[in-house]
């Protein structure tokens, strides 16, 4: 797998994806180990902005795989909606969060995904977002 | 957290505030080098601390119904920003409404249920 910063735009402080475990067409596996100097991060645990930025720049990192496949720079990615989000818990510094994007559509640069995040086997959050890709 | 890094409150009063956007805020170092754009999860963060100083009580935004990013804010367009916050306490919790723009244009839009700690 190519390194994050070939997959999304975004650099420190505010890359909150590690790597890109797994990708297919439909489907990315992403990885987070949750550090003391997380932009999000205080009194130890990652708070919901950290995580709800987790899991669109997972969605940002399965859309720059496939803008890499092609040979471009990644695109500038901007959340354009949030739904059903549930955050199950504020995982403390240490935590490995495992994070799964499922493509549910994708029209003129619009994607519609579905995100869910464990650690350790348990859930953490889930959403479904929307997300613009500038060209 | 971001009180006062990534904003600053002008106004304040009966869940209505005006804030200023830091324009040095480290974030935009990252977000996106040369193009600063502010991170739309700053501006959730930014109505989770507002709601916090409404109820005085720490608060976990459990669920988030719905967050419409309709506007792309950045230090640079947005000096201030108008916050307006309805908050209906039900148990142990609040359900929330609130939105992020410039007088009558909304850029965020907010809409969830966030748990007392």
């Amino acid at each position: 797998m190519p390194e994050i910063s070939q997959l999304i735009p975004q650099r420190d402080p505010i890359v909150e994806v590690d790597e890109l475990v797994s990708a297919s067409e439909s489907e990315a596996v992403t990885r987070l180990t949750v550090r003391e100097d997380n932009f999000f991060a205080q009194s130890g645990v990652l708070h919901e902005p950290g995580l709800i930025e987790h899991m669109a720049q997972s969605a940002a990192a399965f859309a720059g795989n496939a803008t890499f496949l092609r040979n471009e720079a990644p695109h500038l990615g901007f959340i354009g909606e949030v739904k059903r989000c549930h955050i199950s818990l504020l995982p403390e510094v240490g935590a490995v969060l495992t994070t799964t994007v499922t493509l549910i559509s994708e029209i003129a640069g619009v994607s519609l995904v579905k995100i869910a995040t464990v650690c350790d086997g348990n859930p953490v959050a889930e959403c479904q977002m929307k997300i613009f890709l500038k060209e | 957290m971001l009180e006062n890094s990534f904003y600053k409150i002008l106004t304040s009063a009966d869940g209505h505030y005006t804030v200023a956007l830091l324009p040095d805020c480290d974030v935009y170092r990252g977000h996106f080098p040369g193009e600063p754009i502010s991170p739309g999860v700053c501006s959730i963060q930014m109505v989770k601390e507002l709601m916090e100083r409404q109820t005085g009580k720490h608060l976990m935004l459990t669920d988030v119904k719905q967050a419409r990013f309709t506007t792309l804010i950045t230090p640079v367009q947005h000096h201030t920003l108008d916050v307006n916050i309805e908050l209906t306490p039900a148990d142990d919790k609040y359900t929330y409404h609130a939105t992020v723009g410039q007088g009558d244009n909304v850029f965020v839009e907010l809409k969830g249920t966030a748990s007392t700690l």
